[in-house]
Parts: structure tokens; sequence; C-alpha cells
């Protein structure tokens, strides 16, 4: 009786969960190790492999004798990781996270059909295929007089023409990836609202509250966990993210990511060199600070707690 | 502490059919009033029109003659004791009972010593460093009593208070918020759809149905004088036993059993109405075998088979008891019964029956 158990346990086992092992196992553990096996090749356009060497991560340290770790970074490597950092932070904290929630407040603030109507005009850049995003974004902010925003620019205040890609190109990235990354934040911080109790409301009102307090005392507090949530996510996301960074901006140097670097490097039409094994060895980096960033923040914001009780109190 | 008054008041999400039809109503300083109803009678409408949650479409309400519609929730005093509580989750007790304190801009130890009073009032000095997770049912309604006490309202909304507790925690509660509410001589209105809770803590009872305050009186005058059908089955427990009947010339006749008149009606279809405490077993009378038995404690409900159908009465559990199936004669005084008008279901007054 006892061994017909355990034997049907394994056999439930094996029926629930093979398929997501093979697909664990096959979409995102494998091609880990492909990469870091490849990182310590030499793999090139011709996909020859002569031998395990590290000179690909010598493309980033050079050995130095008297610093502290024995080695330091290259300048090329730095300006990629300060870029990543500068994109992945800026993004997170202006738009997916800040003008997440001021959406989500604010819609839910007025009434349930103009607050859809405007959740639904935040969800458009995500819904429009990338190439249109990026497309319209070119023609908004298109150098010569001809571009939306030199007309606003030179007819209403008449300023510019400015050119958004020379000049302000981290701006440019940031807004372009945050006008999509706001709405995920909104419409989770949006059911979160939504799932607070009425009579909380009702009662905070009654108390004495006015809108600023009830924000600040009823609705902050509730939206703690999602918003943990969506910071991990959203870092996570953002640090690999380059699709809309090459359709704006291209290859160009004050917008190369890291994940960027390793796209061109490698497959980037007309400019990737299919340089493999350099790519992998960037990825692999990327792959390290990624889990690291996701350990610390699940750490920090004690996300364990979120995962094992429900953290919104339901009366 | 406030007179308050509702003029014609009324509110109505769609046209064709409001949730509150133009009520009127006046209560004294320090009354406790009960709005009874089934649910979707208006009754917590009214209620949150009161706070100034919910804005009313047409009609006054005034505390102490002032008009006060235009006066928003934050501005009017009120506190509210929800069903669910509402205790802020993140908040500790003594947080929870100072949030309303907050907005009065009292020095904070002017503050926290109004707190503490008003804890130790509804006995819990001891919880407050607990979170409201970390309280019993009975507790978080105490902790929402005091957070909604502690700014000395005008007014204490009760919305169906203690639909969440337990039976004993709840018979502990009613008399617990009845002393409280004696205490502070605070105008409260209690919205129940337990008529028990109505009559035993309120002053008066607004019977409410479909809208409409349906009648307004002390909770004696309800259970002995309802004004139509509705009331008199919303009152009393067990239910009272309701049959028709046909006015064939002073005589009542229901199914194949007759009633003699007392008093006179030209109304035809009449409904009979008999409350299950004011029935005995007796020598003469209605003749029944015992159908069901519910013994309640101190009494035993009784099902009777009769010839109009099922009469349910109850009988001291002391006196001799019957099982299924043994034949019984009940009879009744015929002071305690009622006779109701069949199509507009009012209850006709000095008509009483009686058996033949």
């Amino acid at each position: 009786m006892a061994s017909s158990n355990i034997s049907g346990k394994y056999t439930n086992f094996t029926v629930f969960f093979l398929p997501a092992i093979v697909l664990l196992g096959g979409l995102v553990v494998l091609p880990i190790f492909l990469d870091i096996a490849v990182a310590f090749t030499d793999m090139a356009q011709t996909l020859n492999v002569s031998g395990l060497t590290n000179m690909q991560f010598r493309k980033f340290f050079k050995p130095v004798e008297d610093s502290m770790l024995g080695f330091e970074l290259r300048r090329s490597f730095l300006k990629a990781l300060t870029l990543t950092a500068t994109y992945v932070v800026l993004t997170l904290v202006i738009f997916n996270t800040t003008f997440g929630l001021v959406l989500a407040l604010t819609t839910t603030a007025l009434s349930e059909r103009v607050g859809s109507f405007f959740r639904a005009i935040w969800l458009l850049p995500r819904m429009s295929p990338s190439v249109v995003y990026a497309l319209l974004w070119s023609w908004t902010i298109d150098p010569t007089e001809r571009g939306l925003l030199n007309q606003v620019a030179i007819n209403i205040f008449g300023i510019g023409p400015i050119n958004m890609k020379l000049h302000h190109p981290m701006m440019l990235i940031v807004i372009s990836n945050g006008f999509i990354g706001a709405s995920l934040g909104m419409i989770i911080l949006t059911s979160a609202i939504r799932s607070i109790p009425k009579h909380l409301f009702y009662a905070a009102q009654a108390d004495g509250a006015g809108p600023l307090s009830i924000t600040w005392h009823i609705i902050l507090p509730a939206l703690r966990w999602p918003l943990s949530y969506i910071t991990i996510f959203q870092t996570l996301a953002l640090l690999v993210s380059f699709e809309y960074i090459f359709l704006i901006m291209g290859p160009a140097r004050s917008t190369m990511t890291m994940a960027m670097l390793a796209y061109t490097k490698t497959l980037a039409p007309g400019v990737g060199a299919g340089l493999y094994a350099y790519g992998a060895a960037i990825t692999m980096i990327l792959i390290v600070i990624g889990i690291f960033l996701a350990l610390l923040l699940w750490r920090l914001s004690n996300m364990q707690r979120l995962i094992t009780e429900p953290r919104i109190e339901v009366q | 502490m406030a007179r308050i008054t509702l003029k014609n008041l009324k509110k109505a999400w769609l046209a064709e059919s409001p949730a509150v039809d133009g009520i009127n109503l006046e209560l004294k300083e320090g009354e406790l009033a009960s709005i009874l109803g089934p649910s979707g009678c208006g009754k917590s409408t009214t209620l949150l029109m009161l706070a100034g949650i919910y804005a009313p479409t047409s009609g006054e309400i005034l505390f102490d003659g002032e008009i006060v519609n235009d006066v928003e929730a934050r501005d009017r005093n009120v506190g509210i004791v929800f069903q669910s509580y509402a205790l802020y989750p993140n908040m500790s007790v003594l947080n929870n009972i100072l949030f309303p304190l907050r907005f009065k801009k009292l020095p904070k130890n002017v503050a926290e010593k109004e707190a503490r009073n008003i804890a130790e009032l509804v006995m819990i000095e001891d919880l407050l460093e607990r979170r409201p997770s970390q309280l019993s049912g009975g507790q978080q309604q105490r902790v929402a009593l005091a957070r909604a006490l502690v700014k000395k309202p005008n007014l204490l909304l009760l919305d169906e208070p203690l639909s969440n507790l337990d039976a004993t925690l709840r018979l502990n509660m009613r008399s617990e918020i009845k002393r409280i509410q004696k205490e502070l001589e605070v105008t409260t209105i209690l919205v129940t759809h337990d008529q028990i809770e109505a009559t035993t803590m309120a002053d008066r009872i607004i019977c409410m149905n479909k809208g409409k305050i349906i009648q307004l009186g002390s909770p004696e005058e309800l259970y002995k004088k309802p004004v139509s059908k509705f009331v008199a089955s919303f009152i009393g427990s067990p239910p009272m036993n309701l049959f028709e009947g046909q006015n064939d010339d002073g005589v009542i006749r229901a199914g194949a059993l007759n009633f003699g008149m007392k008093g006179t009606t030209d109304k035809k279809n009449l409904i009979c109405g008999l409350r299950p405490e004011n029935i005995n077993i007796a020598e003469q009378g209605i003749e029944g075998t015992i159908y069901t038995i519910e013994p309640l404690g101190r009494e035993i409900l009784y099902g009777l088979k009769t010839e109009t159908g099922i009469i349910w009465f109850l009988e001291s559990t002391s006196n001799a008891e019957y099982d299924i199936g043994n034949l019984v004669r009940i009879n009744f005084d015929y002071q305690n019964t009622l006779v109701f008008d069949r199509d507009t279901e009012e209850r006709l007054d000095s008509v009483h029956f009686y058996v033949e």
C-alpha cells in the first residue's frame, strides 16, 4: 500500500511537472550553460572554436597588480555598465514605479468610464507593434523642423530645433521605454487599489481624512507589496531590454548599454560583427548581475512573505 | 450629540428604482434608533447618506436644524462602525483609535489621553500595541467602536455591527453597545436585518422595505400593532403563522377550518396572523398532528399539521412533551390575533379571529 502510494506520487509528479521541467530546462537552463560555455571560447562568425580561453573577459578587465581586486575595468566596459545602470534606474524610478503609481492613483480616482479611457490610452504603446512605436518616436523627435517635437518647440516656445538623438540620447530612451513600462505598474497597482475594501475608504472619510491623507494612510500601505514586485520584475526586464533602444537610436555609442553591446557585437543586422563569444561573455556578466540584483531586491523587500501569504487583507 | 432630521430623503442610482424613496425622520438627542429591514431595503444607503459618503438625490439631512447635505463626510463628525469593522490593517490599535484625532489638530498628549480613555471604556486597554490582524472578531469590533467614538461624534452609525460575531459574543456586545451609548448619550442609528438586535437595543425601530419607511415606533408597538403583514412577519421569532382566509359574513374560512370574527370588515380576502408564542395546547380548539419538533432549550417549537396547513407553536419544555404523530388540539386568545387585507397587506384595526 505504502509503496504504491509513493510510486503514485512519482507518477503524479512526472505527469504534472514534466512539461514544465522540459520547457525550463530547454529554454532557460540549457541556454545559460551554452552561453557560459561559448563565453570561454573564441567563437566568431565562422563558428570555429579553437579551444578554451578567457580572452573575451580580458576585453572587459585588465589585470592591474596593485589594485584591490587584482584587475580593473576597461573604459569601454565601464561606460556600458554606467549607461546600463543609468538607463535602468531612471526608467524604473521615474516611469515604471512612480509614473505607474501616479497613473493608477489618478485613474482610480476618476469615474470608472473616464479612468478606463485613460488607462486604455496608456496601454496603447504596449499594444502597438514595436517597429510602429519606434517609427512614431522617430517622427516625433526628427531633428529637422518637420519633427513633431520641433514644431511644438519652434512654433509655441520659440526654441530649437532640438536634436534629441544627439544631445539627449539617455532622456530619449528612458522616456520611450518608460511610456511602455509605466502601463504594467499602472495595471497591477490599479487592481491592488481596487482590492482595498471600500469600507476602509468610507471609514477614513468619516474619520476626517481628505484625499491626500487617504492616499498616504490607506492606499500606499496596501501597495507596498505590488510595488516591490514591480521593482524586481522591471529591474530584470530593463537590464536585458534593447529592442526600442536599437530601433530608435541604432548602434549609437551614447546609448550602448550592456544588452545593446551584446546585440550589436553579434546579431544586429548590418552592424553585427558575429563576435559570438564576445556577446556570450557580456551576456554572462548580465546574467550574474541580474541574479545578484534579484536576490538583493528579494531580500530587501522581504518578497518571501509576499508569496507565502496573501498580503492584501480581505475582511 | 445632535438632533437628526431627514426630510423627504431620496437616493436613486437609477431614476426608475430609487434605493431610498423619500423618507422622513426625526431623531432626538441621545436616542438609539434602529433601521430594520431585509437586504436591499435601502437601510445602508440611508446610513451612508447620513455619513456624507453618498450624496442624496433629493431631500434634506439636518443636524441640529442645519442642512448638512453639502458638508463633506470628513467635516460631519460622524462615527461609523461597519460590519467588517474596516480597521486600518497597517496601523496598531492605538493608531487606529488616534486616526480620527489626527485631523482635529489636538496636541499629541491630549489625543493619546483621549484614545486611552475611550479604549478603557470599551475595555481594550491591553490591546493597544497590537495589529488588527492579531485580534479576534469581538476585539476588532471594540476597536472599531472606540475609533468611532473617540472624536465625540454628533452621530454614531452602526452598520450591522454584530453580524460577524458568534452568538454569545453578540449577546454580550448588544448590552455593551447599549451601555456605552447610554453613558456617552450619543445619538445612534443601528442598521440591522436582525429583528432581535433591533428590538433588544433600540428605543425606536424604523422598519424599512423597498426604500420606504413602513413603520416607525417602539419595539412593543411594532410587535403588537404591526401596520402590515411585512412588519408582522419581520418582527418576532420564530416568525408569525400566516394563513389565507375568506371572509364569509363574519366567518373566516381558512382551508377546511372556520374561525369566528371579532370586529367587522367588508374586505373579502384576508390573511390571518397568529404568533407561535400565543398558542396553547387546549381541550377545545384546532385539531392536528405533530409534524415537526424543534427543541429550543427552554421551549419547544412544534409544527402542527392542521386542515389549513402547518401551524407553528411554542410550548414550554416543562409541559408534557409530544412526539411526532401525536394528535393535539390548540387554542389561543383572540386579542393576540391579527388580520390583514390580502390585497393591500395592511392590518385591519380591531379585527380579530377565534376558534368557534
